[in-house]
């Protein structure tokens, strides 16, 4: 018998699992949670197939329903907010209290910035979260996540604008950059 | 720190899929899709499509046609339900199979795959007997092939990656073998003794595997620094055997979950029964490991392990073949050596037995090593 439906779901899965989980785990701080997350997204995907409809554009579908989960995740957990994430995080504390120049000069501090930068993305707004995300970690095109988010190309840009100079602001105010 | 943001974020870590990860959720996923199909769109209405102007016989001829233009690919996906004796089975088992065979990387993806097809052969000769298809020679060519499957899989865990999870694969492999042999049985079926019998064989073969492994890591610990590194690696097996439990009793729940209304009542308070039983294993394994006692721990994620095992493939059987192989024994607690295997056809826990019996080793010979100390 013929399953025609099976094997696009699974030629889905085989493209497009990397690309959601690395997505989820950017913005998710626990790796297990981003591969449910990666997991219920497929399945949510399949249940919309069970239900009579039609996925034309998979990787579009994929992150929408992904970025779903993930905003459900953050209303259900409650992300910490950004000052609670800073006073948690042991290695905030000497960021914060050294801001030191000479982080600014050694290689291993950008090892450091970088793990500072990826916490103080989420602690961004969904949107503009989602955003950065699928543009500098996720590779896709303007084109792209406009297809993803449904919202228009000039949207993103203007979004991903908004994006980086709020990161960026945030990253001035702890000497990261 | 000079790098512009957009530089930075690009170099953000990304984290990825293990091939162990990625392979588990695709065969939930595939297991989910199995469980749930797609139904066909009615085709009332659909008398007037584009080709309705086309004769009977000339649509018959189209159809035909197009289905030859589709190709292997077309064939390969139509294959993928068939049994031996069905027209497309050649295409599974000649063309589809090995091309992800050829495709999967050696290894425990390969390890993992050639297991998924050992059982393949077992579920295909329990559905031609349960239809009482299952020729002399279909079970012949079904057994050569499961043990062939079962080798390549034999050779593929011992990969020389972690020894520890190498030996949980194979002994959930043992486990399931044994609930198939145990299916088998259930069917009632009086022309499943070839496939049987390769089994029984295959398992045996593991349970060698693991008991020399076991006698390899023992042999490992005998000097004194070897045995003190041991106790710090036993505890770290111990937690990955936990891990290891926790993962097998969450796969039962998904699989007991989407089986859901295929089963019939008593056969859904079986699984939901075993289901509760391997819990309480769970937790009581984390319990014992709290309290250090690390031999109880063992013994309980190892019965939990086999118990959601079996609870997995008996849910399938249950959903897919329509056969029970629930029983009594089937959500029995486990017995006091930590295999929970009670039936009479084979032997479930000896490879599970064997990892059991090497901790419980290692830990006589530290407690020996303390005792001249």
């Amino acid at each position: 018998m013929a399953r025609p439906h099976e094997d696009a779901y699974l030629e889905a899965f085989d493209t497009y699992a990397d690309a959601l989980f690395r997505h989820a785990s950017s913005r998710l701080s626990d790796r297990e949670r981003a591969r449910d997350v990666t997991q219920d997204t497929f399945t949510r995907a399949w249940d919309y197939l069970v239900a009579g409809n039609e996925i034309r554009q998979w990787r579009s579908f994929l992150y929408r329903v992904l970025n779903n989960l993930i905003i459900d995740e953050y209303r259900r957990k409650k992300e910490v907010s950004l000052d609670a994430l800073l006073e948690n995080e042991g290695a905030s504390e000497a960021l914060t209290a050294s801001g030191s120049r000479r982080e600014s000069e050694e290689a291993l501090d950008k090892t450091f910035a970088i793990e500072q930068l990826r916490m103080l993305l989420r602690t961004l707004p969904e949107p503009h979260q989602s955003v950065l995300v699928l543009r500098y970690i996720d590779g896709l095109t303007p084109g792209e996540i406009a297809g993803t988010l449904e919202i228009s190309e000039n949207a993103v840009a203007v979004r991903i604008h908004r994006a980086t100079e709020r990161l960026r602001t945030l990253c001035k105010n702890r000497h990261i950059i | 720190m000079n790098a512009p943001l957009e530089t930075l974020l690009q170099k953000t870590p990304r984290e990825t899929l293990t091939e162990a990860e990625r392979g588990r959720m695709r065969t939930r996923l595939a297991d989910y899709a199995a469980f749930r199909p797609v139904r066909a769109p009615s085709r009332a209405g659909a008398t007037r499509g584009t080709a309705w102007w086309l004769p009977q016989r000339a649509m018959a001829f189209a159809t035909a046609f197009l289905v030859l233009l589709v190709g292997a690919g077309g064939s390969a996906y139509a294959a993928e339900g068939s049994l031996p004796g069905d027209l497309l089975y050649p295409i599974k088992v000649g063309v589809t199979e090995p091309a992800v065979s050829a495709l999967t990387p050696r290894g425990a993806a390969q390890a993992s795959w050639q297991m998924q097809l050992a059982e393949r052969r077992i579920t295909e000769a329990a559905a031609l007997a349960k239809e009482g298809r299952l020729s002399s020679n279909a079970e012949t060519a079904l057994a050569t092939r499961f043990t062939r499957a079962a080798q390549a899989a034999a050779a593929d865990t011992e990969s020389g990656g972690d020894p520890v999870t190498e030996s949980l694969a194979s002994a959930e492999f043992t486990t399931r073998l044994a609930a198939y042999d145990h299916v088998l049985a259930q069917s009632r079926a009086e022309t499943t003794g070839g496939i049987r019998t390769a089994i029984r064989v295959a398992i045996a073969s593991r349970n060698k595997q693991a008991e020399d492994h076991i006698v390899a890591v023992v042999a490992a610990t005998s000097t004194p620094e070897e045995n003190m590194a041991s106790k710090s690696r036993a505890r770290a097996d111990l937690r990955t055997l936990g891990q290891a439990a926790r993962a097998a009793v969450r796969h039962a729940t998904d699989t007991v979950e989407l089986a859901g209304s295929q089963l019939d009542a008593t056969t859904s308070v079986s699984a939901h029964d075993a289901l509760s039983a391997a819990s309480t294993l769970v937790r009581q394994g984390e319990a014992q490991l709290e309290a250090h006692d690390d031999e109880g721990a063992t013994k309980s994620f190892r019965a939990s392990m086999d118990a959601a095992t079996r609870l997995d493939v008996f849910t399938r059987a249950a959903a897919t073949l329509q056969i029970n192989a629930f029983d009594d024994n089937a959500s029995s607690s486990p017995s006091d050596d930590g295999s929970s295997t009670t039936t009479d056809e084979v032997s479930a826990g000896d490879a599970g037995a064997a990892v059991i019996q090497g901790v419980i080793r290692i830990k006589q010979r530290e407690k020996n090593s303390d005792t001249r100390e």
